[in-house]
């Protein structure tokens, strides 16, 4: 959904309002203006015609000196059919003023009236010229009123609005830079208006309730660790100070090898659900500028004779500097995990190349054929094949991933396995 | 040697004096942060296995008041919280080793041999084993001085059997010492087991008086011959 500013959206609605209150109003107002105007014309055209019969029949002199002459009025005697055929009507028409040199608008009275039995039709003009720029300038006036009063209540409106949000950004300002893992609570800036001043109330609150809950959860994580450690390291030390014991059986000692191996790995899986937990919840704040391309080589010699081992070949390109601001033991954890993953994974006699460039980590080694989704690998406990593994190695990369907003990107093809770390 | 174990649960506590004790070690006990502070004005240590999260205090101040005394007490913070702040703060205010739980009694061993040949031996940095001597030091292994030569995963191997003579060490145990964390991969053991046949070729070679020898499926033991 298109998201729209407030301002945005209450100047829309005063100008839509503006427009479907005023638009018809104006055209109302016009049209009765002009039909005021009209039946003012109208009547006077009627007056007209009174006074000209008034006076040609006091005086039929002047019917003769009237006929074919124009001033304001036309006279001329017509057949008594035709003067049946005209009633008395009122319109609009144009006549041509040689003063002006062009047609100006008139209204005209047709009419007829008899006299010693000739009908004479009489046509009685009046002009609108008058009327028309009266009517034009109250309609400019009505227009310029309109648009100011527009114009001034969408300035009003705007600066109301950014008065009246200011102490909103500010809080906004606030949440944006809230960290639970720091900050207990924050202090907003005291407001005049109700609603924020609720709001902030309950800003306040959720917020002291989350830090707490965040802080009661990160001490669950090392509760958990402290509480299940110490009875896992208890039974592992006791099973190790059994197998010493000379009288023991071959089917005891394997009994207890399996009861010391699932152990141990429950213990690595403990400690790395606490890591993933740790990660999770942000509790690696230091952060240090890691040279990726000398991690690498460390984490490779160190691991020299498992690779020599696996009689694996190796090769590293290097074609730019890589350095990454994270947490040195992240880094540690994240690239190992990679590395080892790529190595123990791999395949006898089979190969390993790793290439950096600034931005990006390459990874490709022989392996088995997965032919399962590869984002599959990434989820806690999924497994591959065999293994004694946690299932837990990947699912540690893609939250260290995630912290630092790395792109993670897995492909297999038959049996070579490519992991692409982006920046 | 006198050691004290400074921890609150006491099953914890039996197991490390049964093993300890085997060991030729004598034995003191603190349950809690009064008992460890009395014990340590009192008495003098050669070693102290710290927990930190004690009934009555945090077992880092006990490092204060070590320190203090400026006696020759070797410190190892056997901590169940394994955060990277508590063994920072610990080595920081004079603690030697940290040893997140749960670990193996032998790791352990060869933790408090590491520590009293760097407190008390000065000069001495060797682990005698037989016809075997290995310089810690130059990291060299001497079989009737001739130089066995080895790989770093072998040499760590014999030192922590050297350190841990006739007793059986769990497969689990060394895969650990030699990958720490990371000893979870799938053929860790294929390659602890390539490994310990490869030392075990170069220790006949060599003439030496003592071989590896596997015990049943759960681990190895070095054994006089």
């Amino acid at each position: 959904m298109k998201k729209h500013t407030l301002l945005q959206i209450t100047t829309r609605s005063f100008l839509i309002i503006l427009v479907v209150v005023l638009i018809p109003w104006t055209v109302l107002f016009y049209f009765q203006i002009r039909s005021a105007i009209y039946h003012t014309v109208d009547e006077y055209l009627d007056n007209r015609k009174f006074e000209i019969i008034r006076e040609t029949t006091h005086n039929p002199a002047l019917l003769n000196i009237y006929s074919g002459r124009k001033t304001d009025f036309e006279l001329k005697p017509v057949a008594s059919q035709e003067a049946a055929s005209i009633k008395d009507k009122h319109s609009d028409t144009q006549v041509f003023e040689p003063l002006e040199q062009e047609l100006e608008p008139y209204r005209k009275l047709e009419t007829t009236f008899s006299h010693a039995n000739q009908p004479y039709k009489l046509t009685i003009f009046a002009s609108l010229t008058d009327s028309r720029k009266l009517l034009s300038i109250l309609l400019r006036g009505v227009i310029i009123l309109f648009t100011t009063l527009m114009v001034v209540l969408l300035i009003i409106n705007r600066l109301v609005l950014q008065r009246v949000w200011r102490p909103f950004h500010a809080t906004l300002q606030k949440i944006h830079s809230y960290r639970l893992d720091s900050d207990a609570s924050v202090v907003f800036e005291d407001t005049r208006i109700h609603e924020f001043s609720e709001l902030h109330e309950a800003l306040s609150q959720w917020m002291s309730q989350a830090h707490q809950t965040y802080q009661q959860q990160k001490q669950f994580t090392e509760n958990a660790s402290h509480e299940l450690q110490t009875p896992l390291a208890i039974a592992r030390n006791q099973i190790e100070l059994l197998i010493e014991d000379p009288l023991l059986s071959t089917s005891q000692a394997n009994s207890l090898q399996l009861v010391e191996q699932s152990l141990s790995r429950m213990s690595r899986l403990n400690k790395t659900l606490l890591l993933l937990a740790k990660i999770d919840n942000k509790q690696f704040p230091v952060i240090e500028a890691v040279d990726v391309v000398s991690l690498t080589r460390r984490l490779l010699d160190e691991l020299s004779e498992v690779t020599s081992y696996k009689e694996l070949t190796i090769q590293v390109e290097v074609s730019g500097v890589m350095i990454v601001a994270m947490n040195p033991d992240l880094a540690e954890i994240f690239f190992g995990n990679l590395i080892r993953n790529a190595i123990f994974h791999n395949i006898r006699q089979g190969y390993l190349n790793i290439s950096f460039n600034s931005h990006q980590f390459h990874i490709e080694n022989s392996g088995i054929a997965y032919h399962q989704d590869p984002v599959r690998l990434f989820e806690r406990f999924a497994k591959g094949s065999e293994t004694v593994s946690s299932g837990l190695g990947l699912s540690l990369v893609q939250s260290i991933g995630k912290l630092y907003g790395f792109t993670i990107q897995y492909t297999v093809r038959e049996s070579t396995h490519q992991i692409d770390v982006s920046l | 040697m006198k050691i004290l174990i400074v921890e609150d649960q006491l099953q914890m506590v039996d197991t490390l004096t049964t093993y300890l004790e085997r060991s030729g070690y004598v034995c003191e006990v603190a349950t809690n942060y009064e008992k460890a502070e009395e014990k340590i004005a009192v008495y003098t240590y050669d070693c102290i296995l710290l927990d930190i999260s004690l009934p009555g205090g945090n077992g880092l101040n006990l490092l204060t008041l070590l320190r203090k005394q400026r006696t020759n007490t070797g410190v190892i913070i056997l901590s169940a919280k394994d955060s990277v702040d508590d063994r920072i703060t610990g080595l920081q205010q004079g603690a030697d080793d940290y040893l997140p739980k749960p670990f193996h009694l032998s790791e352990l061993n060869a933790r408090l041999q590491a520590l009293f040949r760097r407190l008390k031996f000065e000069g001495n940095h060797s682990v005698c084993f037989e016809n075997m001597e290995i310089d810690i030091e130059s990291q060299k292994v001497h079989i009737n001085a001739t130089e066995l030569v080895l790989t770093k995963k072998e040499y760590e191997l014999l030192l922590f059997f050297a350190s841990n003579p006739e007793r059986v060490l769990s497969k689990t145990a060394l895969a650990e010492h030699i990958w720490g964390d990371n000893s979870d991969q799938s053929d860790s053991f294929d390659f602890l087991y390539s490994q310990i046949k490869n030392l075990r070729r170069k220790l006949s070679e060599a003439s030496a008086l003592f071989t590896i020898h596997a015990v049943y499926g759960l681990g190895y033991k070095l054994f006089r011959e």
